[in-house]
């Protein structure tokens, strides 16, 4: 229950930074840390596939609901970034930072060109080339820096909050 | 805990994905085909986190415009310096205007012309949360249908035109701006009198533009004219500022031209709007077909 409880929060605390103070420090084409990434990689990271994968589905879902478009479609990008993350669990090491980051780098890029992909294109923008160069990579990179600092927050919930509940660590699906 | 006594978990993870991927096929599809069941829920769901919203808004506004405070005291000594000299300036060219003015005002009363601008009655709305995907410009106001905000009300800033409200809450609204990368408005340019399409253009907003396209290759519309919303428009009120035209070029279809447009609302630096409480479809003389 605990456990839900924190990822509930991790999630609604995300959403509401990321709508409201985090607007501040866009640049360019209003790219902005994406933190709902972040504590969906995490999350997949430290538990796996399945829950990867629900947690990210939870996360678009609210996502979903806030932004207004049709109900499903972020959850379907982060349910894939969460389930893709999970395949990371199995090499998960205390106090090791550049998987966690390599993976979020990956994962925002792979999150953008899904967006590019059913909400751009299917609507003739058909301009990858410059998507990439103005969205795609400043995005990426913009998650991928502020995810150092993340990161550290998200591991310390991790091993304070919700890893002393669990006794048998090898049931960890990788 | 229920992560592991839930039979699921013993499932291969692959086909727990294949079952939610079309979980939330079946989501896009009833949310795209039965809109007006899911639309209530979701805006009652929505207005739970809205005053958590306006609250971290309000604190985050209050630190940045502290910060903000701060670093612009050296640059007010200056300003008022400049100011200053401009203000004689003005003041003299105040001067020679006033006489054009009134000349003006009596050569006009002379043709009749009737004024056509109205005076709209609006509501002023504080944003309070921007999109969250980031991809997209909309954002949400702290007014919703508790004070009379209906969908499809005009949002001004300014003089200028911001958008449109494509939701509303009983404690907030959405609104959909002209700079969103999905947004059209039909428009029309001064002097030359052309009708065009103004939208926005994700490629372009960095650049501080919006695209503008579909003006007659035959215009006579140049850059630095100004572009107001079209009477045409089934949803924007007639005679609002947009913004004004830049680098119009042939578009290679050979029968239209298309160009920038800088629009005159500061996006970037947005806080409080107004919302303009007529209808367009209701200045049309429709009835509501609600």
């Amino acid at each position: 229950m605990i456990v839900f409880l924190v990822y509930a929060v991790e999630i609604l605390v995300a959403l509401l930074l990321k709508t409201t103070v985090l607007q501040y420090v866009a640049f360019g084409f209003n790219n902005i840390p994406d933190l709902i990434v972040m504590v969906v990689v995490a999350a997949a990271y430290h538990r796996g596939k399945t829950k990867g994968m629900f947690i990210g589905f939870a996360a678009g879902l609210v996502l979903d609901i806030a932004s207004g478009g049709l109900l499903g479609v972020f959850a379907l990008f982060y349910m894939f970034i969460g389930y893709l993350n999970g395949f990371m669990a199995k090499y998960y090491v205390q106090n090791d930072f550049l998987l966690p980051l390599a993976m979020v780098a990956a994962s925002e890029f792979l999150y953008s060109f899904m967006f590019w992909l059913f909400l751009f294109m299917t609507r003739g923008r058909t301009n990858l080339v410059s998507y990439i160069s103005n969205q795609m990579f400043p995005q990426a990179l913009y998650t991928t820096v502020v995810f150092i600092v993340v990161y550290r927050i998200l591991d310390l919930i991790y091993w304070k909050v919700t890893k002393p509940l669990y006794t048998d660590y090898s049931k960890v699906e990788g | 805990m229920k992560e592991r006594k839930n039979p699921k978990y013993d499932m291969e993870p692959r086909f727990v994905l294949l079952i939610m991927t079309m979980v939330c096929v079946f989501m896009i599809f009833f949310s795209y085909r039965f809109d007006n069941v899911f639309t209530p829920i979701r805006t009652r769901l929505n207005s739970l986190i809205i005053p958590l919203q306006k609250g971290i808004t309000t604190i985050g506004t209050s630190i940045n415009n502290a910060i903000d405070n701060f670093e612009e005291v050296e640059d007010l000594q200056k300003q008022i310096e400049e100011l200053k000299e401009e203000n004689d300036r003005i003041s003299r060219e105040k001067q020679s205007m006033e006489q054009s003015l009134y000349d003006l005002e009596r050569l006009k009363q002379l043709l009749s012309l009737s004024e056509n601008y109205k005076n709209y009655t609006t509501v002023a709305a504080n944003i309070i949360a921007k999109d969250s995907s980031g991809y997209y410009s909309r954002f949400t106001l702290d007014k919703g249908s508790r004070d009379g905000i209906k969908v499809d009300m005009n949002v001004l800033a300014g003089s200028g035109l911001v958008g449109i409200i494509t939701e509303v809450g009983p404690n907030y609204s959405v609104v959909r701006s002209i700079i969103d990368d999905n947004n059209y408005v039909s428009a029309i340019v001064t002097k030359s009198e052309d009708d065009c399409i103004v939208c926005g253009n994700l490629e372009l907003l960095a650049l501080g533009y919006i695209e503008i396209r579909d003006l007659s290759i035959n215009t006579e519309a140049r850059n630095n004219y100004k572009v107001y919303t079209s009477p045409l428009s089934d949803k924007y009120l007639p005679d609002i500022l947009i913004g004004y035209i830049s680098n119009i070029q042939n578009e290679n279809d050979g029968l239209t031209k298309t160009g920038y447009l800088t629009p005159v609302v500061d996006f970037e630096h947005l806080n409080t709007v107004l919302i303009i409480t007529e209808l367009k479809r209701d200045m049309m003389g429709l009835d509501e077909d609600e």
